[in-house]
């Protein structure tokens, strides 16, 4: 897919931003949309900056909390665009107009071009174009 | 390091100022470690925004959604007997749990505790749109001052229509395919 998400430039990559197990995405009207790939099958959770269709959720003051089985997952601000790990063990990410903050990581005005995956987020750090990790379910939609 | 510095402040505002409330999710903050400490220092502690709500007495956004989710059914709850009050009481709910059906109406699962006339009602409840416009509530471990009452359960069912919580998903849906599919 090419895309531009969070003031990078994606071209030719199948997933832009891989933030643990799942490929976020960013449209048009900037809303982010958040895909598990960790199953057989892809599992959109949060749909254009709302819960997807089943997907277990908390509302609260600042945004949604996305549940599995009763356990928290993680926390998602629309208006902040921000990502924010409570059980997975990941860096917070917030995608901007001016570009995408991993943790204490600012990323700005790359351009991704060919790799499996764009920016790659994992417990261990942060890659930027990157191979599509094994075991992950492809990124389409039923 | 910081984190202690944090504590040693708060508990320096809330003495200074005769009470104060930190939130935060760090351990050194919310265990029961600091418990006394901060409850001499008139610290009040809360893990998020929701609970520091809750312990002001404000409804939380969940609170909130799962009063109007129950709002919808409650005449016909307590047609059904349970001894429930008149006005729905704002802050008795936990574990709650909500998905969004397709057209994103709120599939709700809570667990409740209220106080009514003969005692406290306690229990789990289901509540979804079984039809377009029937609501199912199914309850369960229904206990009224620690007794089971009556089964223990309850099922029901009403012609309403559940409050939707997140706009319907087919348009969303089918922009997030075209960028996926890369026709966008």
């Amino acid at each position: 897919m090419n895309l531009r998400m969070g003031s990078q430039v994606f071209l030719n990559v199948q997933i832009p931003l891989l933030w643990g197990e799942r490929a976020i995405v960013q449209d048009a009207h900037d809303r982010l949309s958040v895909v598990d790939l960790s199953g057989e099958r892809a599992n959109v959770e949060v749909l254009a900056d709302e819960p997807a269709p089943g997907v277990g959720f908390r509302p609260r003051v600042d945004g949604v909390v996305i549940l599995q089985k009763g356990v928290e997952l993680y926390s998602y601000n629309p208006r902040e665009k921000t990502l924010s790990s409570l059980s997975l063990g990941l860096p917070e990410v917030q995608i901007s107009a001016t570009g995408t903050r991993i943790g204490s990581n600012w990323f700005s005005g790359n351009v991704v071009e060919g790799s499996g995956v764009g920016v790659a987020v994992s417990k261990e750090g942060v890659s930027l174009g990157a191979p599509l990790p094994a075991g992950l379910a492809r990124l389409t939609l039923q | 390091m910081r984190d202690l510095v944090i504590w040693a402040i708060a508990l320096r505002i809330a003495l200074q100022d005769g009470g104060a409330m930190l939130v935060s999710r760090d351990e050194i903050h919310s265990d029961e470690r600091g418990s006394d400490e901060a409850t001499r220092a008139g610290l009040l502690r809360a893990k998020t925004l929701d609970d520091a709500l809750d312990q002001l007495g404000r409804v939380s956004p969940a609170g909130a959604l799962a009063r109007s989710v129950l709002a919808t059914i409650w005449s016909e709850l307590r047609a059904a007997g349970l001894p429930l009050p008149d006005d729905m009481p704002f802050r008795r709910f936990s574990s709650l749990q909500f998905v969004a059906d397709g057209e994103g109406r709120a599939d709700t699962r809570l667990s409740f505790e209220i106080i009514t006339a003969e005692g406290k009602l306690s229990g789990g409840a289901h509540i979804f749109q079984a039809t377009p416009t029937t609501i199912q509530a199914n309850l369960t471990g229904l206990n009224l001052d620690g007794r089971q009452w009556r089964m223990g359960s309850l099922s029901l069912t009403a012609d309403h229509e559940l409050p939707k919580i997140t706009s319907p998903a087919a348009d969303r849906m089918a922009d997030l395919r075209d960028i996926i599919e890369g026709r966008q």
